[in-house]
């Protein structure tokens, strides 16, 4: 019997000892439901003023769901942080920039319902992959234009208090041969180039923008590492805080587990090197949760 | 009579030694490298052993390091890892002759690894990831000229991250693997 007990204490010490309320298929945007939904989960102690983390999944646009950062969220709920999945329009009713507005307006509607969220408004970060990591870094450096700000319910709000952008590009010209962009924008470089233009975060740099934190392997094939680089140069050159964790031999879906042996299919933010590098730059740079 | 005898002698005494060459004693040892290791900034070997009485079956034991972060953060990672194989065409003891030195396999494998995180630009500690794998893995040995292993294997691992520092609570993820060695069997 002694052992059991021991075992469960264990079982609950290696789990964590804050369990997660979850919010499942919050609607952020009634007029486009069901695309715009989220995920929310909430560290189940009762505290307020909790900093915050909203994940945008990848898809190049066209697919994906809120579900495929269920676990990440779910760690950070445990770990004493609010955290939530965003679910977006995506394929036409995606096109730019319907697509960004949607994750614009769920920053807004977890702003707008703070104090029910028990987050601090200040204290929100987003964090992306591929798509998504373009979606959020546009959103850290352009929430203030109006040309694309969102028109929801709650919107248009500033820009989060961090960005974590993990194999995202940076500058849709880069990419601009995949059909994937093309659709987004709805046409070639030549056809839209004001498209391409409005849509990439690095057109919009500016001083003032929100801390940064770029993650991306470096064998990734569809968007090139050199992209993040580009990016996390402009930002430091006009003095944002920014940084760049540079994966060896990582790619955008593969990427190495833990012995040095084998390669796991899996995105750069599943890395075991990743964590420790997200926990500390959240911390350092909007406070953890018990700030 | 005298004849007879030395035609046996000459002749068949030496059948059992070709024999011998025809059915070479099978491979009980093989020393490995993890190519895709090599990749991702990190080397990892591998020692295998045969059981003699108990050839469907195989245990390798695997060291690996990695130095993956770059940019901004630099990281050292250390892998331990233990797996048993169960060999298709393998025969068990006692039917030597057809025995093969690879072929299908599957495999069940644990790996215990530690990483460790700093920051390059402030010069201090990041944080550590502790993490624990099972995978579960099905693969082909191809044996080249009875001394050469090359063996790609896909699997599914599922790890458990632990923070020991306490900042973030664990977590359990499931992946799919590839995983391609090449090795010297002894």
């Amino acid at each position: 019997m002694r052992f059991f007990l021991c075992a469960a204490l264990l079982v609950l010490l290696v789990l964590g000892c804050n369990p997660a309320e979850e919010r499942t298929d919050v609607t952020y945007d009634v007029r486009f439901d069901p695309d715009t939904r989220l995920d929310l989960y909430l560290p189940d102690d009762g505290r307020s003023g909790r900093p915050a983390v909203l994940f945008v999944h990848g898809g190049g646009w066209h697919i994906g769901s809120k579900e495929a950062h269920t676990t990440d969220a779910e760690r950070l709920a445990r770990s004493g942080w609010v955290a939530g999945t965003v679910g977006y329009r995506l394929d036409e009713e995606g096109r730019f920039p319907a697509g960004y507005q949607d994750v614009h307006c769920a920053l807004a509607y977890v702003r707008a319902h703070a104090d029910e969220l028990r987050v601090d408004p200040d204290r929100i970060a987003v964090a992306g992959m591929s798509a998504g990591g373009h979606l959020v870094s546009l959103l850290g450096v352009a929430a203030g234009d109006e040309r694309i700000a969102t028109d929801c319910e709650w919107g248009p709000t500033g820009a989060p208090a961090a960005v974590i952008s993990a194999a995202g590009p940076q500058d849709l010209r880069e990419i601009a041969f995949a059909d994937a962009t093309q659709e987004f924008l709805g046409g070639t470089l030549e056809e839209v180039p004001e498209a391409y233009a409005l849509a990439s975060p690095i057109d919009h740099v500016h001083a003032g923008a929100p801390p940064f934190l770029f993650l991306h392997g470096s064998f990734d094939v569809f968007v090139g590492v050199e992209d993040s680089e580009r990016m996390d140069a402009a930002l430091r050159e006009v003095g944002v805080d920014s940084r760049i964790a540079v994966f060896p031999g990582g790619g955008h879906l593969l990427n190495p587990g833990t012995g040095g042996g084998d390669l796991q299919v899996n995105i750069p933010l599943t890395t075991p090197e990743a964590w420790p590098i997200i926990a500390d730059f959240l911390e350092r740079t909007m406070g953890g949760p018990d700030a | 009579m005298l004849r007879a005898m030395l035609f046996v002698s000459i002749v068949l005494l030496p059948l059992p030694a070709v024999a011998q060459e025809r059915a070479p004693e099978p491979k009980e040892h093989a020393i490995s490298l993890h190519l895709l290791g090599l990749v991702s900034g990190g080397i990892a070997l591998s020692y295998e052993r045969f059981p003699v009485r108990a050839r469907s079956w195989s245990f390798a034991f695997s060291v690996g390091t990695r130095l993956p972060a770059g940019g901004d953060y630099a990281s050292f990672a250390l892998g331990l890892g233990a797996e048993a194989r169960w060999w298709a065409f393998n025969d068990a003891e006692g039917a030597d002759d057809d025995r093969l030195d690879g072929g299908f396999f599957v495999s069940g494998r644990i790996e215990g690894g530690w990483t460790h995180v700093w920051d390059t630009v402030q010069d201090r500690a990041v944080g550590d990831t502790l993490s624990i794998t099972h995978t579960l893995s099905a693969g082909w040995r191809f044996d080249v000229a009875r001394a050469i292993e090359v063996t790609p294997s896909r699997g599914r691992a599922q790890t458990t991250d632990f923070d020991p520092g306490g900042t973030l609570a664990a977590w359990t993820r499931g992946s799919p693997t590839v995983s391609l060695t090449v090795g010297w069997m002894p």
